[in-house]
């Protein structure tokens, strides 16, 4: 089945279950990418304020989020 | 300080930062570094199998004596994933391309409450140690490069280590083991 049948059947699915698991899914994996992509922008040498202004968040926000977190 | 590694010792590490995230773990220990051995093909692998030395019994020692180190980020659902069209083992080669082997299951996303169980290193103490005594026994012996087996006597090296304390229960003569390796790598060079 291709990506676009998946979609749709996902898409328009009523299972709840389904529907629900897939989008704690995504968000679990937007989280580690995320993280990957901050730790990566930091080692690069980017200011908080940089990383912020890409994510769409405030410099606050994703200092809170990020700076204590452990980095792999 | 990888440089100097010989493509099997390499491969050696990456299975083991597998072998690792496959168990749930956080850290890649000399234990995992043996799964690592193990699964290859070489001096090391050879002589652990010549040993009697055994991926599944080790694997399963690992699980058992790491059993309360529960700070793992959950494994990310597969099947969840697929039916919103995301391949995951796509986004994971992508990831491991950019940002190394294993980083986005080894990432941590949030910050949890109980900090300083993972603080972020990706090798234990021993793990670490059995990579300089790799390199340590490499020189010693006058060789220009590390060879899986020169990990694993950087593992053997380290008798007070959960790697070797397994081998040893596992029933494993760890100083003949030694002697072996060392004894395959001159036939080798």
């Amino acid at each position: 089945m291709g990506n676009e049948t998946l979609l749709a059947a996902a898409a328009s699915g009523s299972d709840p279950a389904e529907g629900l698991r897939a989008a704690r899914a995504l968000r679990e994996l937007a989280e580690r990418l995320e993280a990957l992509q901050v730790d990566n922008a930091r080692a690069h040498g980017w200011s908080w304020q940089e990383v912020a202004f890409y994510l769409g968040v405030s410099k606050q926000a994703v200092h809170k989020k990020h700076a204590r977190r452990p980095t792999g | 300080m990888f440089e100097r590694f010989h493509q099997d010792a390499r491969d050696a590490v990456v299975r083991a930062r597998e072998e690792t995230s496959g168990l749930g773990q956080q850290r890649i220990g000399a234990e995992h570094l043996l799964l690592g051995l193990l699964a290859g093909r070489g001096v090391a692998a050879d002589a652990l199998a010549a040993a009697g030395a055994d991926a599944d019994d080790l694997r399963s020692r690992i699980s058992r004596s790491s059993r309360g180190e529960a700070d793992e980020p959950e494994p990310l659902d597969a099947g969840a994933l697929a039916s919103v069209g995301i391949d995951l083992d796509a986004v994971r080669r992508a990831s491991d391309a950019a940002f190394g082997p294993g980083s986005l299951d080894r990432v941590r996303a949030q910050r949890r409450g109980r900090r300083g169980i993972t603080d972020g290193r990706r090798m234990t103490k021993d793990g670490k140690r059995a990579l300089e005594l790799a390199l340590h026994s490499a020189v010693r012996l006058d060789h220009r490069h590390i060879s899986s087996g020169h990990v694993l006597l950087g593992i053997l090296d380290q008798p007070a280590s959960p790697a070797v304390v397994m081998l040893a229960d596992a029933g494993i003569d760890v100083g003949r083991l030694r002697d072996d390796v060392i004894r395959r790598m001159a036939v080798a060079a």
